[in-house]
């Protein structure tokens, strides 16, 4: 079975319930997690555009009934070694920036990677993660690239997030998970919160602004987006699939209209890396963002009248 | 950005409450939304009723209580609300985040150890060297030119103030079970929070599932288990010399310490029956019932071991009888509650029949 994966975050989360005998598919915990969004901040100082939710790995592990303790833990100053924070002898997943991890890695913070433990014989400087690229062998990462990975800095001081998953079986019923999910995630790409940068549809509306007023955003602000493997064209073909699943599991047919609208997106986001990449004119690139604007306006519009 | 040394949430507006967490998150709700929602409500869909019975190593003391740890993250997972939780090592950056929170007009939950809040132990006569660093308060303002920080707290009508110092110290002790470890959570909540029949169905599942399939013994039917068995041998397990300190502060956990009464019973009673507004099930009812018993149970439980505590101190023997007796009616009955769950989660699911996979490909 091929079980390296596509997007980090709901990867990992397979990667450690495999361990715990529990198989899931990729598209599965994609789904049930409410990965798939948009966030922009226009006001940050770097501003950053998101396609998946910042916090999916927890509500992956939430939605498997998996009590896990989330640490987003800020020090004034950096961690000398990543010793501590991992000696507490449960499996960790991590979230870091995956370029500082190997070189070819995306500029990403909130690549997950998995710590299973330290073999009894290997080098305590050497660290084995595993990625959706290093499976079956882990990556031995040294010490001090996995903190320099690790810590995000931030006004307050350097963050360092890791949550710890802990279960003895996992039993969950797809079935009963996933309509809320899926209205959860109707909620999420129509509502704003309070306090929060615009996200959802609104997330994905300002940012197409944004690049129509500044034409450098399109070369950095989404570039930084459209990571190789696991990015926004990626992560729309898991949420097809994860439809696909549900309407199986829930026999509720509809939903594989849904799933080939999602397709469409994928398909327009690989012509949106295209562009990019072909450094096509600025407002072509608008363009093809507002087409996939109409379609997630779709998508969510005709999963909200399925669900009511 | 801070830029004044005082600053307040200025529409802020205190509900009191019962427990501590849902106290807290339903006033976050009220504060964002204008919704007053019932603590009974927050404390059901955040699956909070479980027991957590524990003895750290090395301690002679036991901590019990009715309830999970994960209310808050589970409440806000179900309802679409983002929540963070955010510690720190060091103080400074701690209050420099919760200044921040309270200028841009945050009310600002943080975790504490009970134990150093001045008005709570005046209040509850708290024993010394007992420590619990999970009790909410929100941080609603702050003034630096006198060193004080405003609070307000789940019993408490008014606000209360504090010296920043003794609140930073409440946050960040080290000595007691589950370090506060400077904890504030992030919270951004949508204009309303919705109860739907899906959300009670899934935080009942949930509640089930960390009852009877819990990631540690500390907590669960295991953990009730263990406690029913040995509880009368406390005396041996934990020390005599502490026996009366064990018993006095469990009798404090079940009932008086922001339980809601009966070791958390009554508030998923209250919970139990609001749900039968969104799911119709002759099971809930019933529940419903059992829960209420279960209360009453717990209640009793609390007295009984405070009358054992009195005999000890006073070298009178006590009669087990009617605490084993008590011990046993609550564990058959919380066994009964789950199994009555169970049966409306599973009557109700909306699930309909898997097509066969001919009946999926030609769909």
């Amino acid at each position: 079975m091929d079980t390296s994966g596509i997007h980090s975050g709901s990867w990992v989360v397979g990667f450690w319930a495999r361990h715990h005998g529990a198989h899931f598919s990729e598209a599965s915990l994609f789904g049930i997690g409410r990965t798939a969004w948009y966030g922009f901040d226009p006001t940050a100082q770097d501003p950053r555009f998101y396609t998946y939710h910042p916090n999916r790995v927890m509500r992956t592990l939430i939605a498997l009934n998996i009590a896990t303790a989330v640490y987003r833990r800020v020090t004034a100053a950096r961690l000398p070694s990543p010793h501590a924070e991992l000696a507490r002898g449960f499996p960790v997943l991590l979230e870091v920036n995956e370029a500082r991890l190997t070189p070819a890695g995306s500029g990403q913070d909130g690549y997950c990677l998995c710590y299973m433990g330290q073999a009894g014989d290997a080098s305590p400087e050497l660290i084995p993660v595993h990625t959706p690229h290093n499976v079956e062998e882990p990556l031995a990462v040294e010490a001090g690239t996995l903190v320099s990975a690790w810590q995000q800095p931030t006004p307050l001081g350097y963050q360092h997030t890791v949550y710890v998953p802990m279960a003895r079986t996992i039993a969950t019923s797809l079935a009963h998970v996933i309509p809320h999910s899926i209205s959860q995630y109707v909620a999420q790409m129509t509502e704003s919160l309070s306090g929060e940068r615009p996200g959802g549809l609104d997330g994905l509306r300002a940012f197409i602004r944004y690049c129509r007023r500044n034409d450098s955003a399109v070369a950095t602000t989404l570039h930084g987006a459209l990571e190789s493997d696991g990015g926004p064209h990626s992560q729309r073909t898991l949420m097809s699939h994860f439809l696909l699943e549900a309407a199986a599991i829930l026999g509720q047919p509809s939903l594989r209209a849904v799933a080939t609208l999602y397709e469409e997106i994928a398909a327009l986001w690989i012509e949106v890396r295209r562009s990019v990449a072909l450094k096509l004119l600025p407002t072509t690139i608008c363009d093809a963002l507002d087409g996939i604007l109409q379609l997630e306006t779709a998508a969510v519009g005709t999963l909200a009248r399925l669900q009511s | 950005m801070i830029t004044s040394p005082r600053c307040s949430v200025h529409s802020y507006k205190h509900l009191l409450g019962t427990h501590c967490v849902t106290a807290a998150l339903r006033n976050l709700v009220h504060y964002y939304t204008g919704e007053v929602m019932s603590e009974a409500m927050i404390f059901g869909l955040g699956s909070g009723l479980n027991f957590t019975y524990i003895r750290r190593p090395g301690s002679n003391f036991f901590l019990t209580m009715g309830r999970g740890t994960e209310i808050e993250t589970l409440f806000a997972d179900l309802v679409n609300i983002d929540l963070d939780c955010v510690l720190f090592r060091e103080r400074g950056p701690a209050w420099q985040f919760v200044q921040e929170l309270i200028t841009e007009q945050h009310p600002v939950m943080v975790d504490t150890d009970m134990f150093h809040l001045p008005y709570m132990i005046q209040s509850h006569n708290l024993m010394p060297d007992i420590h619990f660093g999970g009790h909410k308060i929100l941080v609603t303002g702050y003034d630096m030119t006198l060193g004080r920080a405003s609070v307000y707290d789940y019993a408490w009508r008014d606000e209360q103030t504090l010296d920043c110092e003794v609140l930073a110290d409440a946050r960040s002790t080290p000595k007691c079970p589950s370090p506060p470890a400077n904890a504030a959570y992030l919270f951004r909540c949508p204009r309303r929070v919705e109860v739907t029949r899906q959300t009670i169905l899934l935080s009942l599942s949930r509640t089930l599932a960390h009852m009877r399939n819990p990631a540690s013994n500390h907590v669960g039917l295991p953990a009730l288990d263990r406690f029913t068995r040995q509880v009368l041998n406390w005396a041996r397990l934990g020390g005599a010399e502490q026996l009366e300190t064990n018993l006095r502060l469990a009798s404090f956990m079940f009932q008086r310490a922001g339980t809601g009464g009966g070791n958390y019973r009554a508030l998923f009673t209250r919970f139990l029956d609001e749900s039968s507004r969104y799911v119709q099930s002759d099971s809930l009812d019933r529940a419903a019932r059992v829960y209420r018993q279960l209360a009453i149970l717990w209640r009793d439980l609390s007295v009984l071991l405070s009358q054992w505590a009195d005999a000890h101190v006073t070298g009178r023997d006590s009669d087990p009888g009617l605490l084993s007796a008590t011990l046993r009616d609550i564990w058959s009955a919380e066994v009964l509650g789950l199994e009555l769950i169970e049966d409306v989660v599973h009557s109700s699911a909306t699930t309909q029949a898997q097509p066969t996979m001919k009946e999926f490909l030609c769909q």
